[in-house]
């Protein structure tokens, strides 16, 4: 089984990218692999919960990533720089577990592929 | 070494097009393989049959067509690719649209086909936009 880490680094609603990857993210799973998904720079505010989303006529960011346990995804991870430089708290935030730089490295050096780094 | 690529930037907005190729052709010629360019989000754009290069600009669609003739496999995602008009023969005459215009090199697969490929792959490269 492949170790696959998704990395979301775009604000939500902005642009199609985060959205992107989950479908992506949600296909690997269906696909036997091992998916980690983590949340890093304007990303992390996908994991706002309570998106209104309806109101621009998009997919609520927060109720895919809700379904993501159905895909028996559950790693999921955010950037703790990326938190403190936008004054954003953990308990803001859907469950999700802080990573600083260093866990960052540690994780992305036990991953098979890592995917959409730069998107 | 095996390689399978992701291009997700259009052409002529991203040069992560040229830069795929560039990598894919000294790839080759190291003597490697690349089993599969695949192209997601606005990448699938490269695979539009109808683009004319401008004179004294990179024929991109002519580099995929060579790589291709090596033996790498190009690969539109086909939901990325059917909602911006990437369209085979099949999907035409399913949605009943007036053209098919994806050119001959490129097929359209499922989003499986890029976890396969990464699952099968010595080494994945993306390309970002």
């Amino acid at each position: 089984m492949k170790r696959l880490l998704f990395i979301i680094s775009a604000a939500p609603y902005s642009n199609k990218r985060g959205t992107a990857q989950l479908d992506a993210a949600m296909v690997a799973a269906a696909f036997d692999a091992e998916v980690s998904l983590m949340f890093s720079g304007d990303g992390i505010y996908s994991l706002l919960p309570n998106q209104s989303a309806h109101a621009i006529d998009q997919r609520a960011f927060s109720k895919v990533l809700e379904a993501l346990s159905d895909y028996e995804v559950n790693q999921l991870y955010v950037c703790s720089e990326s938190l403190a430089s936008r004054g954003i708290v953990l308990s803001d935030l859907m469950p999700v577990q802080p990573l600083d730089l260093a866990a960052q490295r540690t994780l992305i050096a036990t991953q098979d592929a890592v995917i959409g780094a730069a998107l | 070494m095996n390689f399978v690529l992701a291009v997700h930037g259009a052409p002529h907005n991203s040069n992560s097009g040229e830069h795929a190729i560039g990598f894919a052709n000294a790839a080759i010629s190291q003597g490697h393989r690349i089993e599969r360019v695949f192209f997601y989000h606005d990448g699938v754009l490269h695979g539009l049959n109808s683009q004319v290069a401008p004179q004294g600009e990179n024929d991109l669609l002519a580099s995929w067509g060579k790589l291709a003739e090596q033996g790498v496999e190009l690969a539109v995602c086909i939901a990325s690719g059917i909602k911006r008009g990437i369209l085979n023969q099949q999907e035409q005459a399913r949605y009943e649209k007036s053209s098919h215009t994806l050119a001959p090199a490129f097929e359209l697969v499922g989003l499986g086909q890029l976890i396969a490929g990464i699952q099968n792959a010595d080494r994945y490269i993306e390309f970002p936009r």
